[in-house]
């Protein structure tokens, strides 16, 4: 069965302009990401693969092309149709996490429930039980994000992100800022996740996190290098390791 | 190395500082208008007096002619009293004239008009050492018929209409004069007079019909040595009265001048001085946030910088010295402001005292107030400061001030019921305890001010009687002069008429204080009287006395004091004190079987009327019917509540309202600018992280303001609910020195409400306007830093 386009660009061009020289970061690219998959944007420091995340999330605008998220063009909406349109339809996970560290845990999550028109006493169960689910026990949901760990605080970005069922989750490196084993629980959260239907954008650097992706996308000179099909994720599987590897051999990693 | 550190502050904190500075700018402009105009207006005074050789007393006597008996006797009198060490007699005659004014309808019965035409004539004698003719202009030009009026007539009458040089046509009676105004002098004991050369006043006296005019004789008075111009007024009047002149003598002192000249100055700079400091207390406020904030934001830099070497006196001082520098810088230009403001601040001043005013820069305070405003700044930002002096760099760099560590969680959204964008504002406002202390200190200072403009305004611009009311012994809304002594019983009964009776005024001594005495018949029957204490006279031997007379004579109710009437002595008990401004506040009051026994027949056609409802327009149907019932036996009237609204103090009272509430909207919107900057900088980060999760600027900007507004709210329900429960306290005290013992107007509940509707909208709307900054926050600038 032919997986379903969830986000589609058409000749989607991002260029800045720094002391009057223009930079051409993303040039006419046209692409697919598909509903379920956990996409993994790699490239070279620099390259623009945040840039590109945030293109096709819509948290950035695009200066020429289009981009078409759920059946919408999303590059004619304004601000604000936009921020509405992210409550439902993205979530994010940042490498910096970015809690409101005047919130405890739970208002965190709850923050971005309400903000749909979610009822109150599901939305309260539902981020219970994702809280749970990643590891992020009931003593600390009214513990203030400065009283957490990197880990705590990045599984409950998570949580965050997925706590409305969004059609796609955008995380821009959310192990950069991690030790191994707090990266690894995040990795195993997202994993976990996208077996249960939520397709994953992610934009990282690291190999190790890379693997978790069932599609790699190598980002180079402003549009598309190469894509590796890597199949679904299974741990410890040596021939999936040494596919990427090859692969960004290939595109000169 | 402390250049660039300040440099850099400078950069970062560039768009507050320009807050900071145009708030201090305001503050320091307004402070320096106040205290020039308290220091200089009263030197210039002063030099002014002694350049003219001011009078200690100018005694007008009315009626008399030239060389008659009488006059040769009281000048023979004045001659030989000890109290008096010269003095000049300036003989004139007082016409009713009208000036030539195509567009002028005023009635000739309404007194407030014709007072507006009634001049006195006078020969211009420029030799004469008591209040000598200073002239401020004068023409070299040689003209027909010269006249030297002052400038407080020049003003007031005429609203600076003539220029030296300009033909100013006067009708008397069927006679029309024209002259040509040949200079402006100056003078407060003579200043209504109008000058002629000789022979045009002697053509006047011959030529004019009796019935335009009145022989009148100024005496131009000073005192011996050690005799103060109320002791020697009081004797005089005293002798005079023993003596037996039965003409109108009316006597003013050069202090009685003074203080009602300064009264409306002193209003005006106290109001200046006492809005700028709370100014300045508001802007010290913020410098020590705004630092406390900063310190916060930078604590990473604040620490690389101490690991790096920088002392934290350094530190400090970079702090201390962006704040003091731009204080200074502002409170220059403050000075310049000011420089600007002076000549319409002089020409203000001028129209509603005698003396012209050239408004100039006191160097004192100039030098003052950058002194003032740094000394201000630098002990404020040096105390907020001191929290760097403890820092530890390794601390500052990993964990930043433990002051944001939230330890409660207030409102949590799982248990709280209401919209989010209300819930998260409250929750802003919880946790935001030095925010919330500064805007409560703010909007206090600002509800307090409005509650006061509010008080002032209604009682003194909007309702301006209510203001009559207490500054007069007796207050009433229609005084008639009639030539029939019955009408008072006629018109009690016309409509709209709620008190009706007649009075009468007298000058008498009463313990020793030559004094203004009020005869009606009976005061026991007047709602009308200010009561300090006391109670109206029962019998023929009491008297109300002013609080003021009576605490100069140190005179208390149930004390006997001497009252004393052209040679008739009597001991009357005082019963009441009275407050009002009649005489500057040395006035008394009696009823007409005690003024009998005095030898004192009342007049009874001077008739007052107070209204049900007290309006110009009930007053002048009043009028109408009265002049229905007595045609030509009505000779004048004066409209109470429509003559009000053109007093010089209603008017200055309604400028200072104007200028106070365009000041308080500056205020609250300079510092609300920097209130909300620092806010955004702070929270520009969740800003973008709930952009990131969807929340629109408009939702942002509506939980910013919300987040306020409790201590919006509560800060200017405080301010007002004092300003409101102390307006009296605090007119008392401006109006003291006039003869107001105690300010009685009437507060209502609505002007706090008025008050915090109107801070608080007008907050409201300008955090809104402010916040729009979020717009520009992006969820994608979170990502880039």
């Amino acid at each position: 069965m032919p997986k379903k386009s969830i986000i589609r660009t058409e000749k989607l061009c991002k260029s800045f302009s720094t002391g009057g020289v223009q930079h051409h970061v993303i040039k006419n690219l046209d692409t697919e990401i598909y509903e379920g998959d956990f996409t993994v944007i790699m490239g070279a420091s620099g390259a623009g693969k945040s840039t590109l995340m945030y293109a096709l999330s819509g948290m950035d605008k695009a200066s020429l092309g289009k981009v078409h998220f759920a059946d919408r063009d999303i590059t004619k909406f304004t601000s604000d149709q936009l921020a509405i349109f992210r409550r439902k339809h993205c979530g994010f996970v940042f490498q910096q996490v970015y809690l409101m560290d005047s919130m405890s845990v739970m208002d965190n999550v709850l923050t971005a429930g309400l903000l749909t028109g979610q009822n109150k006493r599901e939305l309260n169960k539902r981020a219970q039980s994702l809280l749970e689910q990643v590891g992020v026990g009931r003593k600390l949901w009214n513990k203030f994000p400065n009283q957490l760990s990197g880990g705590e605080a990045q599984r409950v970005g998570i949580v965050r992100a997925i706590i409305n069922s969004p059609d796609m989750v955008f995380a821009d490196e959310p192990t950069g800022a991690l030790n191994s084993s707090s990266s690894d629980a995040v990795l195993n959260v997202l994993t976990e996740v996208n077996k249960q239907g939520q397709s994953i954008l992610m934009v990282t650097h690291d190999m190790k996190s890379a693997r978790r992706g069932n599609r790699i996308i190598y980002f180079k000179d402003g549009t598309i290098g190469g894509e590796c099909d890597l199949g679904p994720y299974v741990s410890g599987d040596r021939a999936r390791h040494d596919k990427l590897r090859n692969f960004l051999s290939d595109m000169g990693w | 190395m402390l250049g660039k550190l300040i440099k850099a502050n400078f950069r970062k904190d560039f768009s507050q500082m320009i807050s900071f500075l145009l708030i201090v700018i305001l503050s320091s402009t307004m402070l320096g208008c106040g205290l020039t105009l308290l220091l200089g207006y009263n030197d210039d005074y002063e030099r002014t007096l002694e350049t003219n050789n001011a009078a200690d007393i100018g005694m007008h006597v009315s009626g008399l002619k030239e060389y008659s008996g009488e006059l040769t006797e009281i000048e023979r009198y004045l001659a030989s009293s000890p109290c008096v060490e010269n003095y000049v007699a300036v003989d004139g005659l007082v016409a009713a004239t009208s000036i030539d004014q195509s567009d002028s309808d005023e009635d000739v019965k309404d007194i407030v008009a014709a007072a507006e035409t009634t001049a006195i004539f006078a020969p211009l004698d420029e030799d004469r050492d008591i209040e000598r003719m200073n002239f401020i202009e004068k023409s070299d030009e040689e003209y027909d018929n010269p006249l030297y009026i002052s400038g407080y007539i020049l003003r007031q009458k005429y609203q600076n209409r003539f220029k030296v040089g300009d033909d100013i046509e006067l009708t008397i009676g069927d006679h029309i004069y024209v002259f040509q105004l040949a200079g402006v002098y100056e003078t407060i004991m003579a200043e209504q007079c109008f000058y002629v050369t000789e022979s045009q006043y002697n053509d006047m006296v011959e030529t004019l019909d009796p019935d335009w005019k009145n022989y009148y004789t100024l005496f131009l008075i000073t005192t011996a040595d050690g005799v103060s111009d109320n002791d020697a007024t009081d004797e005089i009047t005293e002798d005079l009265m023993r003596r037996g002149y039965n003409s109108d003598i009316s006597t003013y002192t050069k202090s009685m001048m003074i203080s009602a000249d300064m009264i409306m100055v002193n209003v005006i700079s106290a109001i200046l001085c006492a809005f700028s400091l709370l100014i300045a207390v508001v802007v010290l406020i913020i410098v020590f946030f705004r630092i406390s904030n900063s310190i916060e934001q930078n604590i990473v830099n604040i620490g690389a910088l101490k690991a790096l070497g920088c002392t934290s006196s350094q530190i400090r001082k970079a702090h201390i010295m962006e704040f003091v520098i731009t204080a200074v810088a502002a409170s220059l230009v403050g000075i310049g402001a000011m420089y600007l403001l002076l000549s319409p601040l002089g020409d203000l001043v001028g129209t509603m005292t005698m003396m012209r005013w050239d408004a100039h820069m006191i160097p004192g305070v100039a030098i003052l107030m950058p002194l003032m405003f740094g000394v201000l700044t630098a002990v404020m930002s040096s105390l907020s400061t001191s929290k760097i002096k403890n820092l530890d760099p390794v601390i500052a760099l990993r964990f930043g001030l433990q002051n944001h560590s939230f330890k409660k969680n207030y409102l949590p959204l799982a248990t709280s019921g209401g919209p989010l964008v209300g819930l998260l504002a409250l929750k802003s406002s919880l946790q935001s305890k030095k925010q919330n202390v500064m805007t409560f200190v703010i909007m206090g200072s600002v509800g307090l001010v409005t509650a006061f403009v509010i008080f002032f305004g209604y009682n003194i611009c909007y309702k301006p009687i209510n203001l009559y009311n207490i500054l007069q012994s007796t207050s009433y809304d229609l005084m008639m002069a009639l030539t029939d002594e019955e009408a008072y019983y006629e018109i009690a009964n016309v409509d709209h008429v709620k008190e009706c009776y007649w009075r009468a005024t007298e000058e008498m001594t009463v313990a020793g204080q030559a004094v203004d005495v009020t005869i009606v018949e009976d005061l026991g029957s007047l709602t009308t009287i200010n009561y300090t204490e006391g109670r109206a006279p029962l019998y023929s031997d009491e008297i109300i006395m002013s609080a003021t007379a009576a605490s100069q004579a140190d005179v208390m109710v149930g004390d006997i004091v001497k009252v004393s009437y052209k040679g008739c002595d009597k001991e009357l008990t005082v019963c009441g004190l009275a407050q009002g401004t009649d005489n500057l506040g040395k006035f008394a009051l009696m009823n007409d079987d005690c003024a009998r026994s005095l030898g004192f027949t009342a007049k009874t056609n001077t008739v007052c009327v107070t209204l049900d409802e007290s309006n110009t327009d009930n007053a002048q149907k009043v009028t109408d019917e009265v002049e229905s019932m007595y045609g030509d036996k009505l000779r004048a009237y004066i409209n109470i509540p429509a003559a009000l609204p053109q007093e010089p103090i209603i008017i200055g009272s309604t400028a200072i309202c104007i200028l106070i509430v365009v000041v308080t909207v500056l205020v609250i919107l300079l510092s609300m600018t920097l209130l909300i900057k620092t806010v955004i900088i702070r929270k520009q980060q969740e800003f973008g992280i709930k952009k990131s999760l969807g929340f629109t600027s408009s939702q942002l900007r509506k939980e910013l303001v919300l987040s306020m507004m409790p201590c919006v709210i509560i800060g200017s329900a405080v301010g007002s609910a004092i300003g409101t429960l102390k307006s009296n306290s605090f007119l008392t005290a401006l109006l003291g020195s006039l003869g107001l013992a105690e300010s009685r107007l009437p507060v209502y509940g609505w002007m706090g409400v008025a008050s915090v509707i109107f801070t608080t909208l007008v907050s409201a709307i300008i955090i809104w306007l402010l916040s729009s900054k979020i717009k520009k926050i992006s969820a994608y600038s979170l990502i880039k830093e």
